[in-house]
């Protein structure tokens, strides 16, 4: 596979440009991985520091003014507020779900329609998490509705 | 104009036109039970129809768009119900409909007004299961290309 790395201007957008002549399992799972570089979480877990990778994780959740980080099986506490993840990880798969939830996209395994218009998120772990109205309109957005 | 809004509108469009569908139904079923042998219904009527679905649209306002537990969301479907209950069977005698103290005209109307409630909703559910569908489609197309 050929690299083509190219100088850009000060200030000018930095831009990935795949080009290929099939989608394979590597070159999406190499996709993903770039879009969610940025993300590492540190955790402590028996007083040990432990990192995860962004893209292990299902959900954040917040609770009580904390942030909890939720795996396939265990949870963890976070030393960051909602709205900063939300932040820090707008342009990969995270998706605000709801006022205390932000959802991995890419850990969903499917939208069921809920009580009242809003949707439920089921994840692959057998959670089921709730997508609020006013997110609803991101989310197809996101989606490419 | 936010897409919550725009989302607002059209909810509210499609409920008045499916309220005023239901209506027409219950009317004609309405005249057939009271007034068989009357032909001509006063041009009013349409008008007063078209009054009712707009006023029972607007009850899509008692469910806000922020978040609410499903405890209050249970309450306002229920206050949803009653607000309807209570715009139908004002116009029913305001606009001279039902006779007071007929109580054969007062049930048939209650069991309209259910049955206008049941089916809209059902319309609404399945408009809702269809929208989760293609987010589902748009998912699944999402997760295989990392789009």
């Amino acid at each position: 596979m050929k690299i083509t790395i190219q100088d850009i201007a000060p200030g000018e957008e930095e831009e990935i440009i795949v080009r290929c002549r099939d989608l394979d399992d590597a070159l999406l799972r190499m996709i993903r991985e770039l879009k969610m570089r940025r993300g590492k979480f540190t955790v402590t877990e028996n007083d040990k520091i432990r990192q995860i990778d962004a893209d292990d994780i299902y959900y954040f959740e917040a609770v009580d003014n904390k942030v909890f980080l939720y795996l396939e099986q265990d949870v963890f506490e976070v030393r960051y507020k909602l709205y900063e993840i939300e932040k820090k990880y707008a342009d990969t798969d995270f998706f605000r779900a709801s006022k205390s939830v932000i959802i991995n996209l890419a850990r969903v395994k499917q939208f069921a329609p809920d009580f009242g218009g809003r949707f439920e998120a089921q994840m692959m772990n057998g959670e089921r998490l709730k997508i609020s109205r006013q997110y609803v309109p991101a989310l197809k957005k996101r989606l490419g509705m | 104009m936010t897409d919550n809004i725009k989302k607002r509108i059209v909810e509210l469009l499609l409920t008045f036109c499916m309220v005023t569908t239901g209506s027409v139904f219950v009317c004609a079923v309405y005249n057939n039970i009271f007034w068989p042998h009357d032909v001509y219904l006063n041009a009013d009527v349409l008008w007063q129809l078209l009054a009712l679905a707009f006023l029972c649209s607007l009850g899509n306002f008692i469910h806000p768009y922020r978040e609410v537990s499903r405890r209050r969301e249970l309450l306002n479907k229920g206050l949803h119900y009653l607000y309807i209950n209570a715009v139908v069977l004002s116009c029913g005698y305001g606009f001279q409909w039902m006779d007071r103290g007929n109580v054969l005209m007062l049930a048939v109307m209650i069991f309209g007004i259910l049955f206008v409630f049941v089916v809209v909703s059902f319309v609404i559910w399945r408009l809702h299961a269809r929208e989760s569908e293609n987010l589902n489609r748009k998912l699944r197309e999402y997760q295989q290309t990392g789009e």
